[in-house]
């Protein structure tokens, strides 16, 4: 079994494209799991456009007051490190927004004035690609701000699967969200465009990788535009450079309306197979 | 002061190149801010002095005394993360920093450390004053190191009693994204016509909503998928949207990225002309 993560730290370099196209070739002879961590965005399924069920709603807990027992005391404002309490002398204000559910205002308040009540923060859906494969999604409720949970619940699903090969499909960035989505995988597929932005924001990306010690390659997208910084920072640094997808006309195509390379587009085909070859060199697979 | 957030929901849409452009047009009116500090771009672009370097704490990290501990567990009994493992030790990575192990532990053997969350940059660009950061690589909390880049950008607007402030944001619908919402006048979503830009602008028009905040649309590679266009142009009227402008598609646009130019520098005529007309049209919302 392995678990790979592809993540960017910049937006828009191909992440999804890279995910969905892996994991639906991988399906066709392999049991293979496709996790959309990209809860803020999940867009996996607009290029599979699979039926999807719902499995869970991912609930967090945020405290409510009963103003009949709180004496004001301000214990639960001084204890939360999130300011998500506000006591003022008649009432106390709560920020769900600002919250983290840790629980720690209701354990010490001496009065047992907070109840922990659940509210909605996400929900996950699957569905089932070409028969052997299976797909994970999960999607932020708009106006919630903690993206992790989420991502964490997606998470404990794939880490009890027992697919061959699971693939993660990380949001942008290169904080928390992304941080728990690299958690406990095997391998990281970065995907770059060639421009000081894509190298930038990969720099930042690598970073975070090797603090989290997990081995990693890299995917060029769009490799015939803009520059050879890549390809200067990979030799320079040693990195290993798994595949390299040109700036196509068809893939603009396939794209913009929602449909997979794979099967598609032949020529984007073999450089999928040919990244599956690499990943099989590169002992990953 | 007019704080106008420049957002997309999906990456790579060019929420940048458009708030560079922006920042152009806008001259010695307007002071310019990038609130991605998990993936921070404009400054690629702006090229900015930096003069003065702040270190901005947020959030903090449990860390135990072994020699205190007692082994008693009940940190490991009240922590919602998974942060404390079965031997009592406590994983950085994961800790939200709530301070609940703290607040039971009956040997004060774990205090809660202030963790750098990032740097923040005063800085100036040749087109006017520039705010900006850069998350820790793992930094905890990049939406606290956002709302603190809004805040100090909104001051020095105010300082300098400039008209505008414009912000360039994040991809996604969370933490950071509604850090930036906070005290905007106007969103404006740069979009592009592919299936995904479109279902991503929708997911973040519905926050700006919830938000009750002005939002209007760019079309940015308008010319790429004509039926995706018309989905955008249909939705902006239906929900009462304007679409302040539409850039062509050109591959000419990775040079200006590569030369850390504006589009407006790069010369590239149609493209100018349409950016300087969408701020036209935006000075007038």
């Amino acid at each position: 079994m392995v678990t790979i993560a592809v993540a960017s730290g910049k937006g828009g370099t191909g992440k999804s494209t890279v995910a969905v196209n892996l994991a639906l070739l991988l399906s066709k002879g392999q049991n293979v799991s496709l996790f959309d961590l990209d809860v803020e965005e999940p867009n996996d399924n607009q290029f599979l456009n699979l039926d999807l069920t719902h499995r869970k709603d991912v609930h967090l807990l945020k405290p409510e007051i009963d103003e009949k027992k709180c004496t004001h005391c301000g214990i639960c404002a001084d204890l939360c490190e999130f300011n998500a309490l506000a006591v003022l002398p008649a009432y106390v204000m709560t920020f769900p927004e600002l919250c983290h559910a840790c629980g720690l205002c209701s354990y010490a308040c001496p009065e047992q004035a907070i109840t922990e009540v659940s509210h909605l923060n996400g929900i996950i859906e699957q569905g089932i690609i070409n028969d052997n494969g299976n797909f994970f999604q999960g999607t932020l409720k708009i106006s919630e701000a903690i993206a992790t949970l989420t991502i964490s619940e997606l998470k404990s699903i794939a880490k009890e699967r027992q697919d061959e090969i699971k693939v993660l499909d990380l949001p942008p960035g290169s904080s928390c969200p992304v941080i728990e989505g690299l958690r406990n995988t095997d391998y990281v597929i970065l995907v770059t465009e060639p421009t000081p932005a894509g190298e930038h924001d990969l720099k930042i990306a690598i970073a975070v990788v090797k603090m989290l010690k997990i081995p990693f390659g890299i995917i060029i997208n769009r490799f015939d535009v803009g520059d050879d910084r890549i390809e200067k920072l990979a030799t320079d640094n040693n990195y290993k450079i798994l595949l390299r997808i040109p700036h196509s006309d068809n893939i603009i195509y396939y794209y913009s309306r929602g449909m997979p390379l794979i099967d598609n587009d032949p020529e984007s085909t073999k450089l999928f197979t040919n990244l599956i070859s690499t990943l099989k060199e590169e002992n990953v697979l | 002061m007019k704080q106008i957030v420049v957002l997309s929901g999906k990456g790579g849409t060019g929420k940048t190149s458009v708030s560079a452009a922006l920042s152009q047009l806008a001259g010695d009116k307007a002071i310019f801010a990038d609130c991605d500090v998990d993936a921070p771009n404009l400054h690629l672009i702006l090229n900015p002095t930096n003069n003065k370097e702040e270190t901005f704490y947020s959030g903090k990290l449990a860390i135990k005394d072994e020699e205190s501990c007692i082994n008693c567990g009940k940190c490991l009994e009240v922590c919602r993360f998974g942060s404390i493992s079965a031997d009592f030790k406590i994983d950085e990575m994961s800790c939200e920093g709530c301070g609940f192990c703290s607040y039971v532990c009956p040997e004060g053997a774990i205090s809660m450390v202030p963790q750098i969350s990032g740097q923040i940059f005063d800085a100036t660009t040749r087109f006017g004053p520039f705010i900006h950061a850069l998350l820790r690589v793992g930094g905890e909390n990049s939406g606290k190191l956002v709302a603190a880049v809004i805040d100090r950008a909104r001051k020095k607007t105010e300082d300098l009693d400039k008209e505008f402030l414009i912000v360039d944001g994040s991809p996604g619908v969370g933490c950071p994204v509604i850090a930036a919402l906070s005290g905007a006048n106007l969103v404006v979503m740069v979009t592009e016509p592919t299936k995904t830009a479109v279902h991503d602008m929708k997911r973040l028009s519905d926050l700006i909503t919830h938000f009750k905040i002005k939002q209007a649309v760019v079309i940015n590679k308008s010319t790429i998928n004509l039926d995706q266009r018309n989905n955008i142009i249909s939705y902006c009227e239906e929900n009462d949207i304007p679409i302040v402008g539409e850039i062509p598609y050109n591959k000419q646009i990775y040079t200006a990225f590569v030369n850390g130019y504006t589009i407006l520098e790069q010369d590239l005529s149609i493209e100018s002309d349409s950016l300087t007309s969408i701020w036209e049209k935006i000075i007038e919302l």
